[in-house]
């Protein structure tokens, strides 16, 4: 039969569940978002960077960031960056970790940057000229640039002559050279991320929209020529319903960090920082809501909580809201020695560690601060998920299953990444008219029995897959008692 | 008076209010009890080394290094035989982000790049660093480091060692003293004392013994000092009925309730100014395991103190100085607490380094990262306050001698005001060290001058011990000294 799809799955690509565009139908199994388990805080506030941001503020270093770990093969260390606070309005510092294993992250002397009469610290920044350095924001690892003077990306964010991000280039994450070309407008919460498969840079702005912070999308394929921003990604009318819930809920809880102001009237959620990288075959965005419950007694923000969202697209451009808006990481209850208590700022992308995907966010447990607050209040926090654990499909009684849209493939081996060890995933191969394919399919279906992230699909009677000449083909996954999150080829 | 007994408070030392034994009088003051905030776990388990990764001592400071240093304890001894005890080696600049020095001594899963230490026990048997402690007043300098470990073979029992560094250890050749598994070590600088326990069978199962040695060379006969007693078993049933009908808390795997109970896991002796404090790790045993070998359960941290490390006093009415963690908080110390080996003294706070562990018998799929090395923090002689609320409140001491010159309040009055006053042996103010002399004091602050109208200085010349009387008003007061 002759090839009638588009649909042709790169080898190694894999395939997850966060959509419906590559399903042909489905029954008896239920799609179910799955949230990260949370390991604590991995960065704190650090003593000896004692930065002071205004005269009423402490001086202790209180770190977040907007980016993740990357990882340097040349070094063989995580590099990160965090951001902690500026020394005045002209001087953005950013402080600079290194961790063998992205758990136990140290500080090391880069002697860059004089502070308090010393260069012995861990400052890192973009200079921007006449004196003037800026915050390294975002950074990325760019193997693939022949100038190994780039292969480190970042965006920054300047406050003059206009609220707008910049862009730098380093040879080891540590001495930052600002790239010669133009500012893009945006307001102070951008994010940026490296879809390495397509070459393509990715950063997103703050701008306004119908209820407060919204983020517009802008790519480069160089570095160098940015697409004119668009609006992608804001909060709607159902945001607000089931805003007014979430923040009934939470006044009501004890065991969460309750915020200082509370204005029932002013009540809403918007969308206070957006990061999208490319997921596998999809993109996928952490939408940091933003639930303001009051205007605080200056007027000049709201005091108010995160819930950090999950949402996936195939162009960056329409977005899908993942799990029904619930949240993907949630406020930590108090009395856990927890940072992310109150404001959490999502990661900026997964770092994938094997069988797992690592997510760095900044968690801080107060807005507007209470009465003689614990100066040690932000730190960045990992949690940790199944590789491609974000959705899984599950049989709800009884099995269940699903049949795939005809597609095609590079490789001679597929792959499951499924919970069947106390249940089962049957794999069918059928042809574009949903038929069984003999020899994979009915009795002769390859069964998966085990836990695994990366199981190898076989069929008895074949050592391989049939010929791809033939096809394209569909895949049935039929499951009992057993959860499926993701299938590819090798 | 016998003026033999009539204390006499160093310089700088300062006087808590663990116990009422320097006070005479406390008129509408509330003891209060604190807890430390946590601040989640610090050391985590390394992939490339595994283990769950525990603790029973608490970082040191190398002057010399200027490095926090602490010793794990992550390799299973069933991994390795039970011939070889292997420590993780820890450094950090702040005490908060802690790292891995490749230190190349012992050889693990086929290689030696790693941050593993040992005490070399002889014939290729290693044991671990269990606790560890910095004697900078030791002539010499490869004696500066000095630990305590615990060996199964061919006794249980604790061993000593040395190193001039913390990470070339060599036994001390003395008689190892009988042990159960769960020991603990610290240095009592101020007299020169190195306090060991030793986990010994008591009326309620682990109990624990104190050993002392003013040489690291020769220890007195272990004497049992600390043990569960009958309140804490009523107790225990309520605590455990609590636990198993709170959904915030992990589970254990088993549950037996005719099996309800507690014991002392591990139990911490260490110097805290003018005392000695102690870190009980209650063991909650909800229940016998399917192979009958131990319990199931979960601790929680309880306080006491002492004069003499011989007789304890219960702090708080036994509630928990550090408790279980609820779930969803990212925290480890969820199901099993191995409390702190002793506090570390940080500017204005108190660090408490200690285990947390997910679970004590494993359920079904657990993740292998399921203990970490916790940190929570207390403000300076923060264990127990004196409150008083909007009526006026005082505490009077009994009568003292001292050394220093000026008064010091570790107290929060930023909502109320504190006055001092200095009285004679029969209760009259001396002149000058009025309560009306005595300049409010309306700040918070560990360490807070005391200043009367015509001066700032104790009375030099006092023929007799003098009595302090604190009052307060929607204030909190923590400590008193000279200094």
């Amino acid at each position: 039969m002759a090839s009638d799809t588009s649909r042709k799955f790169p080898r190694l690509e894999r395939q997850l569940f966060l959509d419906n565009a590559d399903i042909a139908s489905i029954k008896g199994l239920t799609k179910r978002m799955h949230q990260p388990n949370k390991k604590g805080a991995v960065i704190r506030s650090d003593p000896h960077m004692a930065l002071r941001a205004g005269p009423d503020d402490g001086a202790a270093y209180r770190p977040q960031t907007r980016t993740a770990p990357v990882w340097d093969p040349e070094a063989k260390l995580w590099k990160f960056w965090t951001i902690g606070a500026k020394i005045d309005w002209y001087t953005g510092r950013s402080s600079y970790h290194e961790s063998r294993d992205g758990l136990h992250w140290y500080q090391p002397t880069v002697g860059q940057w004089e502070y308090r009469g010393s260069t012995d610290n861990n400052h890192v920044a973009i200079p921007l000229g006449g004196g003037h350095t800026s915050e390294v924001l975002g950074a990325v690892y760019d193997g693939s640039d022949p100038d190994p003077a780039r292969r480190f990306k970042a965006i920054s964010f300047i406050m003059e002559p206009d609220l707008s991000i910049i862009f730098a280039v380093s040879p080891d994450g540590i001495e930052w050279k600002r790239i010669d070309v133009p500012a893009i407008l945006s307001g102070d919460e951008p994010n940026f991320s490296f879809d390495a498969a397509n070459h393509r840079f990715i950063a997103t702005v703050k701008v306004r929209g119908t209820y407060g912070r919204s983020h517009a999308v802008t790519t480069s394929a160089d570095f160098h020529e940015w697409s004119e921003p668009k609006l992608v990604f804001q909060a709607d009318d159902h945001d607000q319903d089931l805003a007014r819930d979430v923040i009934a809920q939470r006044l009501a809880n004890p065991a969460l960090q309750q915020t200082v102001v509370n204005h029932p009237e002013e009540h809403g959620v918007d969308v206070y920082n957006f990061g999208i990288s490319r997921y596998e075959s999809r993109y996928i965005g952490f939408a940091s809501m933003f639930h303001h419950v009051g205007r605080s007694v200056d007027g000049r923000n709201h005091d108010g909580f995160h819930h950090v969202q999950l949402a996936s697209s195939q162009d960056m451009y329409t977005w899908l809201r993942q799990g029904s808006r619930r949240p993907f990481i949630d406020s930590s209850p108090l009395g856990g020695g927890a940072y992310d208590t109150l404001q959490m700022l999502g990661p900026s992308r997964p770092v994938i560690r094997d069988d797992e995907l690592w997510f760095y966010y900044t968690g801080v447990k107060f807005r507007r601060l209470p009465p003689k607050w614990d100066p040690d209040h932000a730190a960045i926090c990992l949690a940790v998920l199944r590789r491609d654990g974000f959705v899984s499909l599950s049989d709800i009684k009884e099995g269940g299953w699903v049949i795939t849209e005809p597609f095609l493939w590079e490789g001679e081996q597929l792959f499951v990444n499924a919970v069947a060890d106390d249940g089962e995933v049957r794999v069918e191969l059928l042809d574009a008219d949903s038929e069984p394919l003999p020899g994979y399919s009915g009795e002769e279906a390859a069964v998966v029995r085990e836990d695994s992230v990366r199981h190898q699909v076989v069929w008895p009677g074949h050592s391989g897959l049939p010929d791809i000449s033939d096809g394209p083909f569909r895949l049935r996954f039929s499951l009992t008692n057993a959860e499926l999150y993701s299938y590819w080829f090798e | 008076m016998n003026t033999d007994r009539t204390a006499h408070f160093p310089a700088g030392e300062r006087q808590l209010f663990l116990d009422d034994d320097d006070i005479v009088r406390r008129e509408s003051l509330r003891r209060v009890f604190h807890q430390p905030q946590k601040r989640g776990a610090v050391i985590r388990r390394e992939p490339a080394l595994g283990g769950t990764p525990e603790t029973r001592g608490a970082p040191v400071w190398d002057s010399e290094a200027q490095r926090w240093k602490l010793w794990t304890i992550c390799i299973t001894p069933e991994e390795l035989h039970g011939i070889a005890g292997l420590s993780g080696y820890h450094e950090s600049r702040d005490g908060l982000h802690w790292y891995q020095p490749i230190l190349r001594q012992a050889a693990y899963k086929g290689t030696r790049e790693n941050n593993l230490v040992y005490i070399p026990m002889g014939d290729g048997c290693t044991a671990e660093i269990l606790g560890a402690v910095y004697d900078k007043g030791d002539p010499d300098p490869n004696r500066r480091y000095k630990a305590l470990s615990f060996t199964m073979a061919p006794e249980l029992a604790i061993l000593f060692a040395t190193s001039p560094d913390g990470i070339h250890w060599t036994r001390v050749d003395i008689p190892p003293i009988a042990s159960g598994d769960e020991p603990n070590f610290s240095f009592d600088e101020r007299n020169h004392l190195f306090i060991a326990t030793v986990k010994v069978p008591g009326p309620f199962g682990r109990s624990h013994a104190l050993t002392v040695s003013d040489d690291f060379e020769h220890w007195t006969e272990p004497e049992m000092v600390f043990h569960a007693d009958e309140e804490d078993q009523v107790q225990a049933r309520q605590i455990i009925a609590d636990r198993l009908a709170d959904p915030l808390l992990q589970q254990p795997v088993f549950n037996h309730p005719e099996e309800h109970a507690v014991d002392v896991y591990n139990f911490a002796i260490s110097r805290y100014e003018s005392r000695y404090i102690g870190f009980a790790s209650m063991f909650y045993h909800t229940g016998r395991a399917w192979n009958d070998r131990n319990h199931d359960g979960f601790h929680h941290v309880q306080m006491a103190c002492s004069r003499d490390m011989r007789n304890w006093r219960r702090l708080g009415e036994r509630a928990p100085f550090i408790g279980p963690s609820p779930l969803g908080s990212g925290a480890y110390d969820t199901m099993q607490i191995l409390g702190p080996s002793f506090p570390v003294t940080r500017g204005d706070q108190l660090w408490f380094y200690y285990s947390g562990l997910r679970h004590r018998w494993r359920p079904h799929k657990v993740s292998p990262d399921r203990a970490a090395i916790c940190l929570a923090t207390l403000r300076r002689d923060g264990f127990i306050s004196l409150d008083a609320d909007a009526e006026l409140g005082a505490v009077t001491t009994k009568p003292f001698r001292w050394e220093g010159e000026r008064l010091y309040l570790n107290a929060d009055a930023d909502n109320g005001e504190i006055r001092c006053e200095l009285l004679d042996e029969t209760g009259s103010p001396l002149p000058g060290y009025g309560r009306d002399d005595s300049i409010p004091m309306t700040g918070d602050g560990v360490s807070l001058p005391v200043r009367w109208n015509e001066t700032e200085r104790m009375p030099t010349v006092v023929s007799s011990p003098v009595q302090l009387r604190i009052w307060l008003r929607a204030a909190r007061l923590y400590s008193y000294w000279v200094e």
